[in-house]
């Protein structure tokens, strides 16, 4: 190769007569309408609002009992909310409460996985001084106008804390700070809907 | 790094979608042919990856890099299409499918040097040539490229010197066998 001036020229000869035409973007929209009037249907309707929350609430009854005879304390916790994002190629293990030490503070962990060695956890609990300081070691950023702070580990882990008006959150793991962001953004909207009814 | 373009509701998806399609689309079918070498297959992922993008519009605005982002649901939808078991069986059939390497150099690569570059980096393994799709073609930072395949910034530093190592190699090979 002589160059990366050629090498790049040698991609765009390749690459750039390929253009998503008219009659793509036509076709792309129109799936994505029809899409959007299945999901307008009585029984998409009623998939995610009560279907969904069942199906989520008995695994975790399931889950409970499964794992009863652990050391730790194990309470049930009225709600489980997932992210509605999740980032491509990763998917949602197991969803456990625990009580840890203090039995007062169940913590809900959603354990994820990706391809190759990234994985992670995203976690919440009750928090009983909302509004506290920034924690040692993380940095403030914000998502969706709402306060956090994050943390930047050299082999590409970070951790995302916030909170809410009831939780304490911690998302920790290999994982960009883009996602983590809208992950976090996407449980806040759930929680909020859930909130406002 | 472009803004990302604002699609709140429903009511708004033909201008914001058009918007994000007139931006990346092109981007996402290009990278979809680059990885797949189908038309077919590449306009399926993009439907799906406008798709997508559709279903996550209330986190739009947050996006830091929208780009990226998008290009990292493109990448990832052509490997789900790769895993696929009639995929691999076209593989196993034809080592390239359909539309392969020699017949876009030949229906659009104008210069002997263009083309023998074109084939080079369309022979070269994964994931060295998604690094260079991306760091050549689409002119991603190896930070910004290392958050599309989950992978560290020093791995990407690592596989776009590898790969620069072999396109050096093959180029110069091909041109000792065409000069005997």
């Amino acid at each position: 190769m002589r160059n990366e001036e050629e090498l790049k020229r040698g991609l765009r000869g390749g690459l750039d007569r390929i253009t998503a035409g008219p009659e793509l973007r036509r076709r792309t929209m129109e799936r994505i309408v029809a899409g959007e009037r299945n999901r307008d249907k009585p029984v998409f309707r009623f998939f995610p609002h009560i279907a969904l929350p069942a199906f989520m609430v008995l695994a975790l009854i399931l889950i409970l009992s499964l794992t009863a005879d652990r050391h730790v304390q194990q309470q049930p916790v009225s709600k489980v909310v997932l992210p509605e994002y999740v980032p491509e190629g990763y998917r949602v293990n197991e969803v456990v409460t625990e009580a840890g030490k203090d039995a007062e503070t169940p913590e809900v962990v959603i354990r994820y996985s990706a391809s190759g060695d990234n994985a992670g956890k995203l976690e919440w609990k009750q928090s009983a001084k909302p509004g506290g300081p920034a924690p040692e070691g993380f940095e403030p950023v914000t998502f969706e106008g709402r306060q956090a702070w994050i943390r930047r580990t050299g082999d590409d882990n970070i951790t995302l804390l916030w909170e809410d008006e009831k939780y304490e959150y911690r998302l920790e793991g290999k994982i960009s700070e883009g996602d983590a962001k809208l992950m976090a953004g996407s449980i806040y909207l759930h929680k909020k809907e859930d909130d406002s009814r | 790094m472009s803004e990302p373009v604002r699609m709140r509701n429903p009511k708004e998806m033909g201008d914001g979608l058009a918007a994000w399609m007139d931006r990346y689309g092109d981007a996402v079918l290009r990278t979809a042919y680059f990885y797949l070498r189908d038309r077919q297959r590449a306009e399926d992922v993009y439907q799906e990856v406008f798709l997508r993008v559709y279903r996550n519009r209330g986190s739009l605005e947050a996006m830091e890099n929208p780009k990226a982002w998008v290009l990292k649901i493109a990448v990832n939808a052509c490997r789900d299409v790769m895993r696929r078991p009639w995929w691999k069986k076209v593989l196993l059939i034809d080592s390239r499918p359909r539309e392969t390497a020699e017949s876009v150099e030949q229906e659009a690569v104008d210069s002997e040097t263009n083309r023998e570059l074109w084939r080079s980096v369309s022979e070269l393994a994964e994931p060295f040539r998604t690094a260079v799709l991306l760091y050549y073609y689409h002119e991603l930072s190896t930070k910004e490229i290392g958050g599309i395949l989950n992978v560290s910034e020093g791995t990407i530093r690592s596989r776009l010197h590898r790969a620069r190592q072999m396109l050096k190699e093959n180029l110069e090979s091909e041109a000792a066998r065409h000069e005997e």
